[in-house]
């Protein structure tokens, strides 16, 4: 009886001890980092979420170890973890557990809404500069917020666009639509012809939905939306004029006419991908990185087509939200002594031939650096891609989602398919944003974060020194 | 020397339950004491998660209040919650009524009712997601099968129906975990109270009325506060499945609109201002069911 007593008390004791030891942080200077670990040698820590697409980690591997062959004494160490989506609780553990990241890949939408703001990322201004002419012209304004370059570009710039298949326009006879009458008579004839939904849309999942609004409000501002929403979100203008209310209308146009039905409200993304794919539907609005996988889906059942999102108001160019989503920014917590490693780092990812595998796996349509190819460039292939890069990119406007808070972007994600469906009024949904912005405000909320910045905000996330080019 | 070892024993007599409740205790603590006093103290703070806190006093609790989202967010919870304790309660009782007498494929029953408790709410939240689907769901096409096409609804698309068919899944989830502990307290129930009952000439409700539940009144109480507190506290997942909130925030929930608030607006103070009024909300509702529901009276 004894002996058991004792063995319990051990194994209690022992499980208290180890829950508490496997709570304890990592402790490792930023001086330091993790040298100890390979002793006289420097490490470069990178660091992101899970890599999606395949190839994309070995194409970062190839980076490193050629970094390493260039480097000698220097070793390059990657920690991919975490989803997309779950970044700055990512980011958020690291710092808490003193980790040292040198550099770390993601969605570029969290650097400017969530990371920068929070002084999270490294001012890469001056240390960009160098290296500025290997982007794709516009590439690094998608990294820009406040005039200052938060991150750079490494990835594909995605956009929206009508993807349709091209078999069955054919067979029909149907031509790509230039106008919203033209896509309406495009939809009737699809409907009475083949007894399908002709367009159909990844409704049950709300953040999809802000893309039509950009679109429409795009064109009811006359091309100033980026301009409107930046005024608005610094209290120059309310947003629940005409020319908001307007483009709701426009949207509740593509319920009213029948392009769009309550099907579109219960579907998600892999619904919308295999309706397509069985010729259930013969349209959907997507953004550029769903080719990937409508091609894989479609397979050679029949050909795909893309064209622009409709005119809907006379005399107006069409515009498409877009920026490229995927960056690489200078945590405020990395080493600052491998400032120099960190930077030669940075020109050796922006050559072409290093830079061309990790984009190329995501199957770039329109990417950032200079001498990468896009995919269906090549001869043979697809050449939709080619026209959305010869035509649709020319008409890119920066994401207003990227623009907006979190808070807004849910509103307006909400508010489309409620004023389509005739649940609430386009009135009613500017009002709601409008009061929501008035909300933020009351709460704290600032568009201008950079504006009043202390010297001392600056200072961390200024570089302690600008190393010379390695370009 | 004997009294030294007596004495040593009745120290590890006295020390032997700490230390073997220490880890359990350490781990509450850990996980659960300790961010719930981190959640209180924060929500004293203006604070994203990442950059430095800001002390605010209780402004992020004046937020809230003025928060319609949140507000309306709370009416769905109560909604859900009173949907899904009535039916989870009155169903998980007819059903352990129904199997408690001896019927033919009784362990069957039991055993097909009580699986889906030990699915995930995400695989019961994506299968239900495409049971709803109205281009490929089998709800919508059976009913059209049947001669009940009348009946086809947007199940998750319809803001007056989305709640009630999220809160369906909950209840098709719990309904055999209830019906097992009724089950298990009729079967306690003495034949005796009943067959007295006959012979003074009781009815089945009267029975039922008189008997029954004042006898299972203890393994009601126990299966409401589950079904309330599991209402309240532990529908974030299936939501975030099935709807995420929408449409147009008809089945926003009080935990998915804190988990967004903390993640996605990256107001984490106010989040956790929000999580604390919904703790004392639920303590309040736990506190009134159960001293209602356990009234000496209703033993007699």
């Amino acid at each position: 009886m004894k002996i058991r007593k004792i063995l319990a008390l051990g194994l209690a004791v022992v499980f208290a001890v180890g829950t508490l030891a496997g709570c304890g942080g990592k402790e490792e200077t930023a001086e330091t980092g993790s040298e100890g670990e390979n002793s006289g040698d420097r490490v470069l820590h990178i660091g992101g979420h899970t890599r999606m697409y395949p190839g994309e980690e070995e194409a970062w591997e190839a980076a490193a170890a050629q970094f390493e062959e260039e480097n000698p004494g220097v070793k390059v160490e990657i920690n991919w973890q975490g989803s997309f989506d779950d970044v700055a609780e990512s980011v958020q553990a690291a710092k808490l557990a003193k980790e040292t990241i040198d550099l770390y890949s993601c969605g570029a939408r969290v650097i400017q809404n969530s990371l920068a703001p929070a002084q999270i990322c490294m001012d890469m201004t001056d240390l960009v500069k160098p290296y500025e002419d290997r982007f794709v012209e516009g590439m690094l304004d998608s990294a820009t917020v406040g005039e200052k370059v938060w991150s750079i570009p490494i990835g594909s710039s995605g956009t929206c666009s009508f993807y349709y298949n091209k078999t069955m326009f054919d067979e029909l006879g149907l031509e790509e639509p230039a106008s919203f009458e033209e896509l309406a008579e495009v939809c009737k004839v699809i409907k009475e012809k083949k007894n399908i939904t002709p367009i159909l849309q990844q409704g049950s999942l709300a953040t999809y939905w802000p893309m039509w609004f950009m679109e429409t409000y795009a064109q009811t501002t006359g091309n100033q939306s980026v301009e409107n929403v930046e005024a608005f979100l610094s209290g120059e203008r309310t947003f629940d004029t005409e020319e908001e209310t307007e483009a709701f209308e426009l949207i509740k146009q593509f319920f009213d006419e029948g392009l769009i039905d309550s099907n579109s409200l219960n579907t998600d993304s892999d619904g919308m991908r295999a309706a397509f794919s069985q010729e259930k539907s013969a349209i959907f609005f997507g953004g550029t990185w769903e080719y990937t996988n409508v091609e894989e889906v479609v397979g050679d059942s029949f050909e795909i087509g893309v064209f622009e999102f409709p005119s809907m108001v006379e005399g107006v160019q069409a515009q498409h939200g877009g920026g490229c989503g995927t960056s690489l920014f200078i945590p405020t917590f990395c080493n600052q002594e491998n400032m120099d490693l960190i930077m030669k780092f940075v020109e050796l990812i922006t050559r072409p031939e290093y830079a061309g595998p990790i984009i190329e796996a995501a199957g770039p349509i329109i990417p950032s650096i200079k001498g990468v190819e896009a995919q269906g460039s090549t001869e043979g292939e697809s050449n939709f891609i080619q026209d959305i890069n010869d035509n649709h990119a020319q008409h890119i406007i920066t994401y207003l989602d990227w623009v907006w808070p979190s808070e807004i972007n849910d509103v307006v994600a909400q508010a489309i398919p409620a004023v389509g469906t005739g649940n609430i009024s386009a009135q009613d949904a500017v009002e709601e944003i409008q009061s929501t912005y008035e909300r933020l405000v009351t709460e704290g909320y600032q568009y201008d974060w950079w504006s009043t910045w202390t010297d001392e905000q600056w200072e961390t996330v200024t570089p302690s020194t600008i190393p010379e080019s390695y370009a | 020397m004997v009294r030294e070892r007596q004495r040593n024993g009745k120290l590890v007599n006295k020390i032997f339950p700490y230390c073997m409740t220490a880890p359990a205790i350490i781990l509450f603590v850990l996980f659960v004491i300790a961010p719930f006093i981190y959640g209180l103290y924060t929500s004293f703070f203006q604070w994203d998660g990442l950059s430095e806190m800001k002390y605010i006093g209780t402004q992020n609790y004046s937020f809230v209040f003025q928060d319609k989202n949140y507000w309306s967010a709370l009416g769905n919870t109560f909604k859900y919650a009173l949907v899904v304790t009535v039916l989870k309660n009155g169903l998980g009782l007819a059903l352990a009524l129904l199997i408690v007498k001896q019927v033919r494929g009784k362990g069957l029953f039991r055993t097909s009712l009580y699986m889906p408790v030990t699915f995930s709410y995400v695989v019961i939240g994506v299968l239900w997601t495409w049971i709803y689907n109205p281009t490929f769901g089998i709800l919508n096409s059976f009913l059209t099968k049947v001669g009940l096409g009348s009946l086809i609804q947007g199940w998750l698309s319809d803001p007056n129906v989305a709640l009630y068919s999220v809160a369906w899944v909950d209840i098709w989830k719990w309904i055999g975990f209830h019906m097992v502990l009724y089950l298990a307290g009729l079967q306690g129930v003495p034949n005796e109270l009943y067959e007295a009952a006959e012979i003074d000439g009781a009815g089945k409700f009267q029975k039922f009325w008189s008997i029954t539940l004042p006898q299972i009144n203890g393994i009601l109480v126990v299966n409401v506060l589950l079904a309330i507190t599991g209402a309240f506290v532990n529908n974030y997942n299936l939501i975030n499945v099935m709807t995420d909130g929408g449409p147009f925030g008809s089945t926003e929930v009080a935990l998915t609109y804190i988990v967004r608030t903390a993640f996605d607006y990256r107001n984490v103070g106010k989040a956790n201002a929000m999580s604390m009024i919904l703790f004392a909300i639920v303590l309040v509702i736990g506190f009134l069911q159960f001293r209602v529901m356990t009234k000496e009276d209703n033993y007699e």
